[in-house]
């Protein structure tokens, strides 16, 4: 049945037209058949009923005179006449008279007494029996028996005959059909064609002929009229799109026309506002200067007027800005302690105004977070002022405390989940790596105050814009009333929340939560797809020798290890400087990757100890930190390092190497402290190089862009900039990066250096250090450098 | 008695902080543009200077690089004078070579302190 329905109307019609035609011949023919049949058998029989009157007839005298011999004779003439099976006379009482039997075959049984004088067809033969009258008197009956075979005959005959004639018809009908049932299928194929190759090229401008005025001609109208509707369509739809496209460049226009205008405005309104409270300020000062003290407090009327309409113009510009969707995140990592502490000191003097006491419950050790501080320290404000303002006479809490990460925090906007996070399972060693950023967990801010509280109803409307507790305590307490929707605001784009608990009379206590690691979607390669310059690779794998990787850090150990054990290289660990010592002398290692923040003995006195060391003082040493195994490290990237008291056999084999590659013989030595200077550049000098100098970093860079030398000779801690910021600049410059740095650094850290290194490392971070990737690719290529480097004695 | 020298463009800006300053004991040289600023650092080698960053002919940024650059200029140190209060504006300024950095409106006793600190020979490295 699927089949059928699967085949083409083109021979579905043939079939059908087929299917009639052949019907119509077999009805006909077989009523013609039929109608023959009767015809002929009527004949048959009437033929034969003509001969049985004749011979009846013909043996009246027999049976007149008793004769039956003679009849039997008469009789006998059936035999002309096939198929007559059996022949008889009775007499007038019914009794048999006279009999035939066709000779050359079996015949028939004759009724014993005369049958009744009828036509009787049975059996496939007729039965005839007629009466024999002379005149009015019936003499007797004649009977006779006939096979009808020859009419069955004539049947088969003719449906021989029939069915030729069928075949013969059925083939021209077939063939007519064929090609007659184009007519009627041709358009529509050429429709159901015309229809595919809309669909598929969508191409609505074609339209499909007609060649009838029938229903398929209608059908071809109606299928031109659709294709005509939407051809309208697609020109309408690609013109309002065209609009579209119109109306969001202008909306976009718009937006940033507004934004545009929000800035300026910034700057219009403060201006003129930036102007009264100065001059208030300036002629208060003038007339305590002269004494006239009584026109003071009026002018601190203005003073304190002109503030509060800058307070009001800031926080309705935040507000647009919020709301218009254009509020960005400034991220960066700071030392969360310190930012509470500044807040708390300048918001003292308004907590002591009203008599309260301000109680700070802040952890030392709360470590660096990643957030926008601006922000943060907006927020702490507004809150801590708020409970100042409110509280009277009474006591302000502050409590800061980092928590794990909730299941909460995953919803706000900007915060990240990385996931593994400081891999840290089993055995975790603190470090200081280990403030520095945790890549999990909150930070939560509260702030309670013993102040007058809020109803439910207050409570309620607390955090929507320009709506302050009621309006009278707007006139009694100062401020916008905008300042907590915009905190609100501000925690939520950062990926936190503000809620407010309070109880009227007594006291209110608001909570902030922060992610501890907002950041933007990771947009490097996630941490296991570390890619590296091959080209460098092949030598320092070629090395054979091992590459020791000294960290406390278990997270930061590892992820070097595996980056370098993927390249091929051999890597052997230490998690401490001394154990790092002790199998640095033991291994030899190729390379000494040294982690600068470690608990105990930091990387600097390892790093003394190594060059103090001869047998371990040309192995070359790449400083560097990795804080959270998927954001940030920091690579010191000197070539070596030199120890001061210098040791000058070192400077001259260093120097050496170098001459040999055949780099530019111009050596920079930036160095703040003026007699080291000259120190090295004496003993430089010795060497036949030529010498140039430079007090900071930034000089340093100065001469870096006037001529690049071969060799850079660094001292880490200087004024203004310092190795570290020159280091990241230099790097940064297309002609510096490949010159080789030394850095020349103290042997004996005091205390007090040893903070300033690790600040700068931190600040270095807080910049924006070197991500997963850059810092896997620093490795490597200091490690090339550096193996290089030695390799030549 | 330290000499300091005013880049700033806006009248009532010059005149407030000019006055406030002078009566601190300050000695003030006033520029109006980042080019005139440029030539009095180098003829009145100033102790200090006070560059607002938004200036006509030359801006801020665009001066203190060059009197960073300059080896005549080179020390004396610059206070950044800004209207905006971003991270963003405080790190142009350092990158510029500003040796510090506040912002509008002023709180001369916060701006005093910031002068005071710069003013101050170096106390070593």
């Amino acid at each position: 049945m699927a089949l059928l329905r699967a085949t083409s109307i083109q021979r579905k019609l043939t079939l059908v037209i087929m299917l009639v035609t052949t019907l119509a011949l077999l009805v006909a023919a077989a009523q013609f058949v039929i109608n023959d049949v009767r015809d002929y058998r009527r004949r048959v029989v009437d033929d034969l009923a003509i001969l049985t009157r004749i011979l009846g007839q013909n043996v009246t005298p027999t049976l007149e005179f008793d004769d039956p011999k003679v009849a039997e004779q008469i009789l006998a003439s059936f035999q002309a006449k096939p198929h007559i099976l059996a022949a008889a006379v009775y007499a007038r009482d019914g009794k048999l008279f006279a009999r035939y039997n066709p000779p050359d075959r079996p015949g028939a049984e004759v009724p014993a007494t005369a049958p009744a004088e009828e036509r009787r067809f049975s059996r496939g033969r007729v039965f005839l029996c007629f009466p024999i009258l002379k005149g009015p008197d019936r003499l007797g009956s004649i009977y006779l028996d006939f096979d009808l075979v020859e009419v069955w005959l004539r049947v088969g005959k003719n449906c021989v005959i029939i069915a030729a004639m069928l075949a013969i018809s059925a083939l021209v009908a077939l063939f007519a059909a064929t090609r007659l049932q184009r007519f009627i299928t041709r358009p529509i194929l050429d429709l159901a064609n015309l229809a595919n190759a809309v669909s598929e090229k969508h191409d609505y401008s074609v339209r499909a002929a007609k060649h009838t005025e029938d229903e398929i001609g209608f059908l071809i109208d109606c299928f031109n009229g659709m294709l005509g509707q939407m051809e309208k369509h697609e020109k309408i739809l690609r013109e309002v799109n065209q609009q579209l496209a119109r109306s969001e460049q202008r909306a976009q226009a718009a937006t940033e026309a507004k934004s545009q205008f929000l800035a300026n405005m910034s700057h219009e309104l403060r201006t003129p506002l930036n102007a009264i409270i100065g001059y208030s300020e300036m002629v208060e000062e003038e007339l305590e200067e002269q004494g006239h003290r009584q026109l003071v407090p009026d002018l601190q009327k203005i003073h304190a007027a002109a503030k509060h309409q800058l307070g009001l113009i800031n926080d309705i510009l935040d507000l647009s800005k919020i709301e218009a969707g254009k509020m960005t995140l400034f991220l960066e990592v700071f030392d969360l302690a310190a930012t509470v502490h500044e807040v708390v000191n300048t918001i003292q003097p308004l907590v002591s105004k009203n008599g309260n006491h301000l109680e700070l419950d802040c952890p030392a050790n709360l470590g660096m977070i990643r957030s926008d501080q601006t922000k943060v320290r907006q927020v702490l404000f507004n809150l801590l002022s708020n409970a100042a303002k409110f509280t009277e006479k009474g006591t302000i809490r502050l409590h800061v405390s980092r928590a794990p990460r909730t299941q909460d925090q995953n919803l706000g906007a900007g915060s990240q989940n990385p996931g593994a996070g400081a891999a840290g399972n089993g055995e975790h060693q603190p470090g200081l790596t280990d403030d520095l950023l945790r890549a999990d967990g909150q930070i939560v801010f509260t702030v309670t105050d013993t102040g007058i509280g809020m109803s439910p109803g207050q409570l309620g409307r607390l955090f929507q814009a320009f709506t302050q507790a009621e309006a009278a305590t707007t006139r009694k307490y100062g401020g916008t009333g905008l300042g907590l929707a915009i905190s609100k605001k501000f925690c939520q784009t950062m990926g936190g929340d503000l809620t407010a608990t309070s109880e009227l009379g007594k006291g209110s206590v608001f909570t902030v939560t922060l992610p501890a690691n907002t950041t933007e979607p990771f947009r490097g390669a996630r941490g296991g797809m570390l890619t590296v310059p091959t080209a460098l690779t092949a030598e320092t794998r070629a090395s054979g020798s091992a590459i020791l990787v000294i960290d406390d850090e278990p997270a930061a150990r590892d992820l070097v290890q595996r980056a370098l054990t993927k390249q091929g290289y051999q890597v052997e660990t230490a998690a401490s400087g001394p154990e790092g010592l002790a199998r640095a002398r033991q291994l030899l290692p190729a390379a000494i990757t040294l982690d600068v923040m470690m608990a105990g003995m930091d990387g600097w006195a390892v790093l003394s100890a190594l060059k103090a060391d001869p047998a371990t003082a040309d192995i070359p040493v790449i400083m560097l930190t990795v804080v959270d195994d998927k954001n940030l490290g920091f690579a010191l990237g000197a070539a070596d390092f030199l120890i001061k008291p210098i040791d000058w056999d070192r400077l001259t084999s260093v120097l050496e190497k170098l001459r040999r590659k055949r780099v530019s013989p111009q050596v920079l030595i930036i160095e703040d402290e003026p007699e080291t200077r000259e120190l090295l550049r004496r003993a430089v000098e010795k060497q036949g190089w030529q010498v140039v100098e430079a007090e900071n970093g930034r000089v340093g860079l100065e001469r870096v862009a006037a001529q690049v030398p071969g060799l850079i000779l660094l001292d880490l801690l200087m004024p203004e900039m310092d190795g570290f910021a020159f280091m990241e600049e230099l790097r940064r410059r297309p002609n510096g990066g490949h010159v080789p740095v030394i850095v020349v650094t103290a042997k004996d850290l005091t205390d007090e250096d040893r903070r300033r290194l690790n600040g700068h490392v931190i600040q270095i971070l807080q910049k924006g250090g070197h991500s997963t990737q850059e810092l896997v690719d620093e490795i490597y290529r200091l490690l090339a450098s550096a193996t290089d480097l030695a390799k030549d004695i | 008695m330290s000499k300091i020298l005013l880049v700033e463009d806006n009248e009532m800006n010059r005149d407030m902080l000019s006055r406030r300053l002078e009566r601190k004991g300050y000695s003030i040289s006033l520029a109006l543009d980042g080019a005139e600023g440029l030539l009095k650092a180098r003829t009145e080698a100033p102790d200090l200077i006070l560059m607002d960053m938004s200036l006509p002919v030359m801006d801020g940024w665009e001066t203190t690089r060059r009197l960073k650059a300059d080896d005549a200029t080179r020390k004396i140190p610059v206070i950044a004078l800004t209207a905006h209060a971003m991270a963003t504006d405080e790190q142009k300024a350092r990158e510029a070579g500003c040796d510090d950095f506040d912002t509008k409106p002023i709180e001369l006793p916060r701006l005093l302190g910031k002068i005071e600190a710069l003013l101050q020979p170096n106390a070593g490295t």
